[in-house]
């Protein structure tokens, strides 16, 4: 569902307005899923309503897909040359534009925590410093390769020499990031952070329903309006149960 | 009310329930407090995420739930799971009961790898069954059907429901087995000879005399494992996470979508309290056609 949203933001489209309706059975969302599903059933690999991203980098890596769409965390994994078959003819590019090129391309990041209920919080204060630091990155480059290291994580990786010739894809990626913004995702404004997810708690139900109906348009068990009909209602009590908007 | 025995003791009576409480009463306690908290919960508003909003909801939650569109899709595909997968372990487990009875030269074995299923974890085996047996692309099934020259078939994609019920009932055929197995160690091998020698073919033999004998076996593997069908949920979450759709949604999926993502203690609730009454129905049900069996 990341890379629909991303595509739906692309076509113009948002999740929600700024009164917090959903908007799903837009015409932005119409044309980009009708987009997505026809791409996919005509040129994508079978399985694709059920494959994440593990089966599709399995599948990328071992050249069975030529074109793949999706995070750039998976750049080490397929520059790696003891990973991947595909390590010395790959290319990349930003994620296509529609019509906007707001919101195509997506922000993630993964954090560590320490539970408030925690017995040894210094211990793993200092556990997270040192798994976070330079010295970590300079111990992964040295032990598994430099494109391994994790990426996106610290300014001084990218301005590590040794970093930046093994990985061609190091500028691209700082680039990247410093240019997606969660703030200003949509053709039109919207109420929401986020690019490939909406920040409210009850999106995690939300975007499951959705992907469920999108899945069914996907293997043809529904059209695409259907599936975008259904996913509009379901959001819609979903959004009204948690009273963002009235019944 | 004292019934004496011959050795002068008495059974039955105040002493008996005296020693028998602090067990009960226990055992009581357990499966009352839980119900009780759930049907309590049910009816309250409460939500981990909204921590102002409490106060009494009445039916809202209830209503919430029954009037889900998926509702009856998910009540539907819940029986219908638990349906099939009962009938391919008690047929199969029965038939391999018979088979691991008979003796072989590598039986040993056989019964050991027969076994094993029941021990992966849920979730390893449905992904060991999505990406390396049911895969089109990757999957040992596809190769097969290449090689035959037939297109390879996208199981999720075409037959979501059908794959479900092949993975559980994969997983769950040995523990048909075991008991089963276990069952048929107790058939008098003599009445089989006497019968045999009366000229009764193989198939006479399991149908008059083995069948019967397994009765009570399969009537406990049958409630036992409707128990635990009732609320299979690992398969589906990491397989196709309910859908294409509202394919593969059973009630325990329904619930975690619309409850437990969101953090819905009071909707979750309510979402079990629906989940037991539906489990206490087919129990009723396959309760009155086992007791049957159980009065031989």
């Amino acid at each position: 569902m990341a890379f629909v949203s991303t595509l739906v933001n692309t076509f113009g489209g948002r999740w929600f307005d700024e009164q917090w309706n959903p908007e799903l059975n837009s015409e932005a969302w119409n044309n980009a899923i009708s987009f997505y599903v026809d791409l996919l059933s005509n040129y994508g690999p079978p399985g694709a309503s059920s494959n994440g991203f593990n089966e599709n980098l399995a599948l990328f890596s071992r050249g069975n897909c030529a074109m793949w769409v999706d995070a750039t965390s998976a750049a080490g994994k397929l520059y790696d040359e003891s990973e991947s078959d595909v390590a010395g003819t790959l290319g990349f590019a930003p994620a296509p534009i529609a019509e906007t090129p707001k919101g195509s391309h997506w922000l993630w990041s993964w954090a560590l925590a320490i539970p408030a209920s925690s017995e040894h919080k210094e211990a793993a204060q200092e556990f997270i410093t040192w798994a976070t630091s330079e010295e970590y990155i300079e111990l992964v480059g040295e032990t598994n390769g430099w494109t391994s290291v994790p990426p996106g994580t610290r300014e001084s990786t990218y301005a590590n020499e040794q970093y930046t010739s093994a990985a061609p894809f190091a500028g691209f990626v700082l680039n990247a990031i410093k240019e997606a913004d969660p703030t200003d995702s949509s053709l039109e404004p919207n109420p929401y952070v986020g690019v490939q997810f909406v920040g409210i708690p009850e999106f995690q139900s939300i975007g499951t329903q959705v992907g469920q109906t999108i899945a069914a348009a996907l293997t043809g068990d529904t059209s695409v309006e259907q599936a975008l009909d259904s996913a509009q209602r379901a959001t819609e009590r979903t959004m009204q149960r948690a009273g963002y908007i009235e019944r | 009310m004292n019934r004496t025995r011959t050795s002068g003791r008495t059974v039955g009576g105040l002493r008996t329930l005296s020693l028998q409480a602090p067990a009960v009463t226990l055992l009581l306690l357990w499966m009352i407090v839980p119900l009780g908290m759930t049907i309590w919960f049910s009816f309250q508003r409460y939500n981990l995420l909204m921590p102002e909003m409490t106060g009494f909801a009445g039916l809202e939650n209830y209503e919430y739930l029954l009037t889900d569109p998926a509702l009856w899709s998910a009540m539907g595909t819940t029986l219908l799971l638990v349906g099939w997968v009962l009938v391919i372990t008690v047929v199969g487990g029965t038939l391999l009961a018979v088979l691991f009875q008979q003796d072989f030269a590598v039986r040993g074995i056989a019964r050991v790898l027969a076994i094993s299923p029941f021990f992966v974890m849920p979730t390893v085996s449905a992904l060991v069954w999505k990406n390396m047996m049911m895969h089109p692309s990757n999957g040992v099934l596809a190769w097969l059907a290449q090689s035959l020259g037939l297109p390879a078939l996208d199981w999720f994609s075409s037959l979501p429901l059908t794959s479900i019920i092949i993975i559980v009932s994969w997983q769950w055929l040995p523990f048909a087995l075991l008991i089963l197995l276990t069952a048929m160690q107790s058939l008098d091998e003599d009445q089989v000879e006497a019968a045999r020698m009366d000229g009764a073919g193989p198939l006479a033999i399991f149908f008059f005399i083995t069948l019967p004998h397994l009765k009570r076996a399969i009537s406990v593997v049958i409630m036992i494992e409707m128990i635990f069908l009732l609320t299979i949920f690992a398969e589906i979450f990491v397989t196709t996470s309910g859908g294409p759709g509202l394919a593969t949604t059973n009630l325990a999926y329904l619930i975690y979508i619309q409850a437990l993502l969101d953090f819905d203690v009071g909707m979750a609730s309510a979402g079990g309290v629906i989940a037991i009454i539906l489990a206490n129905i087919v129990a009723i049900f396959l309760v009155r056609m086992v007791a049957k069996n159980l009065e031989d």
